[in-house]
């Protein structure tokens, strides 16, 4: 079957170097990315090969030093930080490695918050659902500092997917976690993408949860390489 | 707002702290502001009441009644070239219960022949147009000292006495109570002012220029500030005002930066998921306002109910007005106090949130 679809991310020729005083550190080098909905892509490599960088270009938070980006068909390469912003909320769904939960808020508010943002309808029962489904309906009241390491990251998995987003990046979900919960919350990663058609695109170090992706790429002298 | 609300919920403690400091200077510059009307009023409040809205003086006076002196020929040309005025006299000495009392009060005599151009009305009705006799309405800040209507009340140097018909709120002279007496009242127990009669000032409602020479027209306004001791007394307090006002600034300004500086991982996660930079600042400033906020309800209500609670000896005025003004003053300081906060959120980076780094 040949798929027509348009890929949700796609980088071309991205090139990034930072600039540290007279040195001139360059951590990808002309390397390009495509994800199509309903795939899971992981990237791996040593520490400082630039897999957090090239996620952050993915997602619009760094612009490269050169390349095209384009999220679902529009290009972002060059667009104002504000409009990025908006995007990134409509299009984009991010995991991080610590959760980063919002401390005063309780598992549900977190959800809520980013569908005001959003100012996408989503109804309770929606939030609920999504909660439900991610094994989160006993904790709906509690605030983040009162969850486990997993069920913390659950919810940053439910405030990844809460917008619908075309897109879900995750650097290192399971760096907090021991090896049993991380599979566990890669699993509901790589079942929420395949059921709701998403692309995404995961950095980790945990070599065992790569039997759950579709696509691995190691990160090396600022190139992707296909496994 | 919704993050504000939560937030503030969440760490009610810390806040609440922070507002119970802001609540302390709120209720000290409320205080203090009270006592400054409170002691202008007590001041100056003869002055300040009643129809007149300007004095004449005689030029080089100072503003100063009691430098100034004005014959009752120059009166009567002031009073004509104006289209009205009333001619006061105005001196300070003291009064006792009776001949044989022991305890003198400081007062000071306000003698005018009254008229529809200047005219009091006492607590009991009695209008100053109705003095006859030797019946005189007095302040009622003598009602504190005992004094008493239909009572008498005698001269000290003249040992002359004159029955309280009434007392008048709020007539109070360089802090000393204020006694009406008609211009024959007053030359009864001023023997120089019976052979040669002469006034201080003249009282006026008319918005004319004066052309007389060698006399100024003075507004009340100016006539207040330049009564003994009045600017020093509320110069000072207005000083202290101004600093506490300085002081929430930086205390509102150092706790809400510390606070951001804490938080600047989490401000990097907000905008990474999508918050714009605009949102965060009003987060920001909803949670200082609403922090100044109850800290003004609170102090309010609280100066509120001691203001009806504190003795007459010390005069405490605050109004809605007033309140209105240091609530106004106190939110703008709060927006204020939030600048240097504002420019640090606009300067994090969304990219901290990736990777763990800050
Ligand atoms: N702001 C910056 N200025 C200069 N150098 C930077 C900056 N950010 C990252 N780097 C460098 O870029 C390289 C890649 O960083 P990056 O965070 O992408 O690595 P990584 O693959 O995510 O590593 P890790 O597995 O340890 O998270 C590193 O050598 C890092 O020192
Ligand atoms: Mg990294």
């Amino acid at each position: 079957m040949v798929t027509t679809l348009k890929p949700s991310l796609a980088l071309t020729d991205i090139t990034k170097y930072y600039q540290d005083g007279p040195n001139r550190i360059e951590v990808l080098k002309s390397t390009s990315l495509a994800v199509g909905p309903g795939e899971f892509a992981a990237i791996i490599g040593p520490s400082g090969a630039g897999k957090s960088t090239l996620l952050s270009i993915a997602g619009t938070l760094l612009s490269p030093s050169s390349g095209k980006i384009e999220l679902a068909d529009t290009d972002v390469t060059t667009m104002p930080a504000k409009d990025r912003t908006k995007l990134r909320l409509q299009k984009v769904g991010f995991i991080f490695q610590n959760s980063e939960l919002i401390p005063y808020l309780t598992v549900k508010d977190q959800l809520k918050y980013v569908t005001k943002l959003a100012k996408r309808p989503t109804s309770e029962a929606e939030i609920l659902a999504l909660l439900n489904h991610l094994g989160l309906s006993h904790r709906l009241k509690n605030f983040p500092n009162q969850l486990s390491g997993g069920e913390r990251q659950r919810v940053a998995i439910a405030r990844a997917f809460i917008n619908n987003p075309d897109l879900i990046l995750a650097d290192e979900p399971t760096a907090s976690l021991d090896s049993k919960r991380g599979h566990e919350v890669v699993a509901m990663i790589a079942q929420e993408v395949h059921e709701v058609q998403k692309a995404a695109v995961m950095v980790t170090h945990d070599e065992r949860v790569l039997d759950l992706v579709d696509q691995v790429y190691r990160i090396e002298d600022g190139q992707l390489k296909k496994i | 707002m919704f993050l504000a609300i939560r937030e503030l919920k969440h760490q009610k403690l810390r806040y609440g702290l922070i507002s119970l400091i802001i609540f302390l200077i709120v209720f000290l510059v409320l205080f203090i502001t009270g006592l400054t009307n409170g002691l202008a009023s007590d001041n100056g409040a003869a002055i300040n009441q009643g129809q007149s809205t300007a004095y004449v003086l005689e030029k080089g006076a100072q503003n100063r009644f009691n430098r100034s002196t004005i014959t009752a020929a120059q009166a009567k040309e002031i009073k004509r070239d104006l289209g009205n005025g009333t001619p006061i006299a105005v001196s300070q000495t003291t009064v006792q219960k009776s001949k044989t009392s022991t305890k003198k009060t400081d007062i000071a005599y306000f003698a005018l022949n009254a008229s529809a151009d200047f005219n009091l009305t006492a607590t009991n009705g009695q209008k100053l147009t109705q003095q006859t006799g030797n019946g005189v309405l007095v302040s009622d800040k003598l009602q504190a000292e005992g004094y008493q209507v239909g009572r008498s009340i005698t001269d000290t140097t003249s040992g002359k006495s004159f029955k309280i018909k009434g007392f008048i709120k709020n007539q109070t002279y360089a802090h000393t109570p204020v006694i009406y007496l008609s211009v024959k009242q007053w030359q009864a127990i001023t023997p120089q002012a019976a052979m040669n009669l002469t006034y201080n000032t003249v009282a006026t409602t008319s918005t004319k220029a004066l052309t007389v020479s060698g006399f100024n027209k003075v507004p009340k306004q100016t006539m207040i500030q330049n009564i003994p001791g009045y600017s020093a007394e509320t110069g000072s307090l207005t000083m202290m005002i101004a600093f506490l006002y300085i002081i929430s600034v930086v205390v509102l300004a150092v706790f809400f930066y510390v606070l951001t500086i804490q938080k600047l991982q989490e401000f990097g996660t907000l905008k990474a998921i999508g918050t714009a930079t605009g949102y965060l600042g009003r987060h920001l400033i909803y949670e200082i306002g609403l922090i100044t906020l109850l800290a003004i309800a609170i102090s309010s209500l609280l100066i509120i109910l001691l203001g009806q609670v504190m003795p007459t000896s010390m005069p405490f005025i605050i109004n809605g007005a007033t309140l209105g003004v240091t609530a106004a003053i106190f939110i703008v300081v709060a927006i204020l106090s939030s600048l240097i906060s504002l420019v640090k959120i606009s300067k994090v980076d969304p990219v901290s949130a990736i990777g763990g780094q800050v």
